[in-house]
């Protein structure tokens, strides 16, 4: 899929924007710092997931002095109709989410019509950085893989926060209460069994055909005989990896019944997908803790040509590109190895950059548009 | 915010203070009062007033009645062998203008939240287990219990909560279905609704 027009009104540095792009499928944006080339692929990014990948308070978005920001594009499909959204955030937080001109009362439903893979300097903290880092990755692929993953883990985390909730009181009671209380417990309990291995099960599917796919694009990246594997870790402290969903709800309300006691002492839940991890393994070893600087870069670039592989896939289609000035953290061998992925016919990709060098300035031909940002405004 | 001479300040902010009414509302309910005559303000103040003073929980279904028991617990053709349970009386409400439900029902006052303070100490539980009891003691039949609450994760809390608190009596305990709206468009459905037609689905 590709973006042709875009529209942005009060959103951060661009008072209004309007950009048609008919269906280039190579757009620099060149220019000086903080003039507004970030915010260009936040507003991309915002309109597909509803949130944006620099910020987790939105309201920040919306130009000083105004009521509304909004983000507005169409795109066309190889094997589909045409879509259009708008995505508005307002001063006082809340959203406007608008799929075909038809208000969408729902996130669930307006998030995952756009696939789309952003890469930038983050990511490359992100296989050494906190498990939490590891779970939103996985899960915002997940969400465009599956359009009902992302109220299932809504769902989820309400659980949570509701089991959490009655933890600190149970912590509080004696007697009859107590009883009545853990009764409660249960309850919820079921639920959480229920909804996180359903979880569970989703990350474990996709991190298999993730890995394998790792596995390939990380040859044609380091260009050397090493085996990557990418695998899940649960901390349920079984191996699930042969379980089926009834097993490995079987084994989550196993958990959260052995755990209870110490839940309610710490007043939180220590078991279930909201505490699992990602572990990326190197030729046998963990890379978070033995990978050089040089082999954790490759292996977050050959994540990203994956992640772009997997999505090309299951939707016969590929999504698009946002690359947030990363060339400047890549080698020349790495540079190439990445525009030799991104070269295949009908990949729109956005790119960042204060100045086109290199094998990128050789990337751009005829076809592509390269635009100067300055100011929250850009030039053809 | 401009002047407001003090009683009519006190109107509004009171009108503020109700569910979806903004300032802006509050306001223009404020002079909309103002303008009406004496008789129509004195009776909505009466309304207000007598609802709040009559309106108790019935004592046996927990709904909201100016009689105890209410209109639906003393109704001669309503059968008392059916119990609906339901979070809400407005629930009731849209349940009755269905015509089709001709058991009784019995009122949460809410549901499970831990979130919000609400256990099930601060519904109508202990009133409900208290019904079932007596009702089984005077030898009367129970045929089913029927839960009607939002499909909501507290809904399904609520549910779990009491089917396993009602088993040991024994009672048929069913739940109603969720599914797609009727006159509605398959394709129109959203996904979350679909998937849970599709997997409450029957045999045909």
């Amino acid at each position: 899929m590709w973006l042709q027009f875009i529209e942005l009104n009060q959103f951060r540095n661009y008072k209004s924007l309007k950009l048609e792009l008919g269906d280039a499928r190579q757009i620099a944006l060149v220019g000086f710092n903080a003039q507004g080339k970030s915010n260009f692929l936040e507003s991309l990014y915002l309109l597909a997931f509803a949130s944006s990948f620099r910020t987790a308070s939105l309201t920040e978005i919306v130009q000083w002095g105004s009521t509304i920001a909004t983000v507005e594009g169409n795109f066309g499909y190889k094997h589909n109709v045409p879509l259009s959204l708008k995505f508005g955030i307002y001063k006082n937080g809340k959203r406007q989410a608008i799929v075909n001109q038809e208000h969408q009362k729902r996130l669930s439903n307006y998030i995952g019509h756009i696939k789309l893979v952003c890469f930038t300097p983050k990511d490359l903290m992100m296989l050494t950085g906190q498990p939490s880092d590891r779970r939103q990755f996985i899960d915002l692929l997940l969400t465009q893989s599956y359009p009902r993953y992302y109220s299932l883990l809504q769902n989820y985390q309400r659980l949570i926060k509701q089991r959490n909730a009655l933890l600190k009181n149970l912590k509080k009671r004696t007697g009859s209460q107590l009883a009545q209380e853990l009764d409660e417990l249960d309850s919820w309990d079921a639920q959480i069994s229920q909804l996180g291995a359903q979880i569970i099960k989703r990350r474990q599917v996709v991190l298999t055909d993730l890995s394998r796919l790792l596995h390939g694009t990380h040859a044609s990246v380091s260009l050397m005989a090493e085996k990557i594997e990418l695998i899940y870790r649960s901390n349920l402290g079984e191996d699930i990896s042969q379980m089926g969903l009834s097993d490995l709800e079987q084994s989550l309300a196993k958990q959260l019944k052995a755990k209870k006691t110490s839940d309610i002492l710490h007043g939180h839940t220590s078991v279930g997908p909201h505490r699992d991890d990602l572990s990326f393994v190197l030729n046998g070893h963990e890379l978070k803790f033995f990978g050089s600087q040089g082999q954790i870069r490759t292996v977050a670039l050959a994540l990203k040509i994956a992640e772009m592989k997997y999505l090309s896939d299951l939707f016969n289609e590929p999504p698009i590109l946002l690359l947030d000035d990363v060339f400047s953290e890549l080698d020349i061998k790495r540079q190439q190895a990445l525009i030799e992925h991104i070269q295949q016919p009908g990949i729109q990709t956005f790119l960042t950059t204060t100045h086109l060098e290199g094998p990128v300035q050789r990337f751009f031909n005829q076809g592509s548009k390269i635009l100067h940002v300055s100011g929250g405004s850009i030039f053809q | 915010m401009s002047y407001l001479t003090p009683p009519l300040g006190r109107l509004v902010g009171a009108f503020q203070k109700l569910p979806g009414i903004g300032p802006k509302s509050a306001q223009r309910l404020a002079f909309h009062i103002l303008k009406q005559p004496q008789s129509t303000v004195e009776e909505l103040a009466q309304a207000l007033l007598d609802a709040k003073a009559q309106i108790r929980f019935c004592s046996i279904c927990s709904n909201l009645s100016a009689q105890d028991p209410c209109e639906l617990c003393t109704h001669p053709q309503r059968s008392k062998a059916t119990i609906c349970i339901v979070a809400d009386s407005r629930d009731v409400l849209a349940l009755e203008k269905t015509h089709e439900y001709t058991g009784s029902y019995h009122v949460l006052q809410g549901l499970i939240s831990p979130m919000d303070g609400i256990g099930p100490e601060q519904l109508k539980i202990r009133e409900l287990v208290q019904r079932l009891r007596e009702h089984l003691q005077a030898d009367g039949q129970i045929d089913e219990i029927i839960f009607a609450l939002s499909p909501s994760i507290e809904g399904e809390a609520t549910t779990l909560y009491l089917s396993k608190l009602l088993r040991p009596m024994q009672i048929r305990m069913s739940r109603i279905a969720y599914g797609l709206p009727m006159g509605g468009d398959l394709e129109f459905a959203d996904e979350v609704t679909l998937a849970r037609a599709m997997e409450g689905r029957q045999e045909i």
